[in-house]
């Protein structure tokens, strides 16, 4: 198939999605207020902190600023797709897309795009109420450049999760399930990606480590470059290094996803 | 064995009702242990799990308490046991509650209710009570040693009246949190699903990882009076660590018999609207 192909299948694919999307609206409510209440209790219990005089290397405006944003910023790069790709692989559902043209891979990524466009939908206001609640300690005025920036690594970040997530999957060619392992790891990832505690909280020593690994990159470095105060050498540092993080991942996943197919055996492979 | 034919009718005495329904949990108790031993590897997942979640429980809290000795007037090791409190707490809603929800939906889509109410026993015991997961126990376990801890890193020494002070306030504070989820999932009477109401509420129960007290008086009253997350968290904490008066034992039960009853009348309300597969 061309990239003009690939690309006309992908849009006719999201419209789809949408469509199914749409059949579970009031679901999708449900799931955005778990996305949102998380940063909030988060806000309210390090807020709680500094009220009783802890002495934070970030001040409350870091902080608030920081969480009224996560909500959107890890909707935005989530992705969720590996237990239903090894479900696939597992019951030999995954015959019919081989037999297909297009790869299956454009369907999962058309249904990332397809929910994420309906759930910033639902999102948004409830960010907007979040934001509204705590406004006195939010500050978003950083220049036109740093947004931009934000908008770049929010695309890199999505990337590197969906890719992660492809790898993830493509372990159900060997392994029955990886249910735990889905679970086990996406409890890990949201501390190293910043989703339980700001990284710039994380202790002296840990740092460096926090600062080089590629999950910061998935959602703690677009947080950073709108909330903190990064100089601009390190946000191009970050973005080069993002960027080196998305091509490695993204590779790794086609590497892994190939050599799998050419392992899969089940009822009409 | 009695021949159907010939089958005595069933005792309906109080006491006979009870043992009956003790005998059908025990049997589904030990159902459950036989799935449980076919599936060995969900049990390694669970352990695995388990201990990641308590990590990532404690990470905030370690981190929280590097940066000051105090937050309203909880210090980290009465945390730790707050968080402990917290993950028994999970472990026995695992245990016997969640899966018992998730199969509601079910029940009434697809009308296998059908098949429990024609059984001679409750109805809304047998939902409630038929699905068990033993691997839970190693959560439950794992709570009872994190809150070990908490006290034994803190200047509390609790004695055996505050223990039992917080047994019977976390039992009160389960019972409520049951009852309270329990409701949510009779929403499948009136809705297609409440699978992620269900999940929904599930994310609540985290809240109850840290005092109410670190919340504003709104959200402190919402994990009171309509999520009574603090019965089953904070309050037991707070009799581990320093007791509480009778006055809060007392309410906690009352509270949860209050629920019970609603729960019962709510059930009778939502069972009138099931129409069953068959009709």
């Amino acid at each position: 198939m061309t990239y003009l192909e690939i690309g006309r299948l992908v849009r006719r694919m999201i419209a789809i999605n949408m469509a199914q999307t749409l059949a579970y609206r009031g679901d999708f409510v449900f799931y955005m207020l778990s996305i949102v209440l998380g940063p909030l209790l988060s806000v309210l219990i390090w807020r709680a902190a500094l009220a009783s005089g802890a002495e934070l290397p970030v001040d409350g405006t870091y902080l608030t600023s920081y969480f009224v944003l996560l909500g959107v910023i890890s909707m935005l790069t989530s992705s969720w797709l590996s237990t239903f790709l090894a479900g696939e692989i597992r019951d030999g559902r995954l015959s019919v897309w081989l037999a297909r043209p297009g790869s299956y891979l454009y369907e999962l990524a058309a249904n990332n795009i397809a929910e994420k466009a309906f759930k910033l939908i639902v999102l948004l206001p409830m960010v907007l109420i979040f934001g509204l609640a705590f406004r006195d300690s939010v500050d978003l005025s950083a220049p036109a450049w740093r947004w931009a920036v934000v908008v770049v690594s929010i695309f890199l970040g999505a990337g590197i999760a969906f890719s992660v997530d492809v790898i993830e999957g493509s372990l159900g060619f060997w392994l029955e399930d990886i249910t735990g392992l889905a679970r086990a790891r996406a409890l890990v990832v949201m501390v190293l990606a910043g989703q339980l505690v700001p990284l710039a909280l994380m202790p002296g020593w840990a740092q460096g480590f926090m600062t080089a690994q590629p999950f910061r990159y998935i959602l703690s470095f677009p947080l950073e470059v709108i909330v903190g105060d990064l100089p601009r050498g390190e946000i191009a540092g970050g973005l080069a290094l993002q960027l080196g993080y998305t091509v490695l991942f993204v590779f790794g996943a086609r590497a892994v996803w190939s050599r799998g197919k050419r392992s899969y055996s089940a009822v009409g492979a | 064995m009695h021949d159907i034919a010939t089958r005595e009718p069933l005792d309906h005495s109080r006491w006979d009702t009870v043992v009956r329904h003790a005998r059908l949990w025990r049997a589904c108790f030990a159902l459950a242990l036989v799935r449980e031993t076919q599936f060995r590897v969900n049990i390694l997942t669970t352990v695995v799990i388990g201990l990641v979640q308590i990590g990532i429980g404690l990470i905030p809290i370690l981190l929280l308490y590097s940066f000051t000795s105090e937050v309203r007037g909880w210090s980290q090791a009465d945390v730790i046991v707050l968080l402990g409190v917290q993950g028994t707490l999970s472990g026995l809603i695992g245990m016997f509650v969640i899966r018992n929800m998730w199969a509601m939906t079910d029940y009434v889509t697809k009308g296998e209710l059908d098949l429990l109410l024609i059984r001679p026993v409750n109805a809304q015991f047998h939902v409630a009570t038929r699905w068990i997961r033993p691997d839970q126990a190693f959560n439950v376990a794992t709570g009872l040693i994190v809150a070990a801890v908490g006290v034994a890193r803190g200047d509390a020494s609790p004695g055996a009246l505050d223990l039992v002070q917080a047994t019977i306030v976390f039992l009160a504070g389960f019972v409520l949190m049951t009852c309270a989820w329990t409701a949510l999932s009779y929403l499948a009477f009136w809705t297609d699903s409440v699978a992620t109401v269900i999940m929904f509420f599930g994310d609540v129960l985290q809240a109850g990882r840290y005092p109410v007290t670190f919340f504003p008086v709104a959200v402190r009253v919402l994990f009171t009076a309509l999520v009574p997350l603090a019965f089953a968290t904070t309050f037991p904490a707070q009799a581990i660590t320093g007791g509480v008066s009778w006055w809060l034992v007392a309410g906690s039960v009352a509270f949860a018999i209050v629920a019970v009853a609603l729960l019962r009348l709510l059930w009778n309300r939502a069972i009138r609207r099931y129409s069953s597969a068959s009709s």
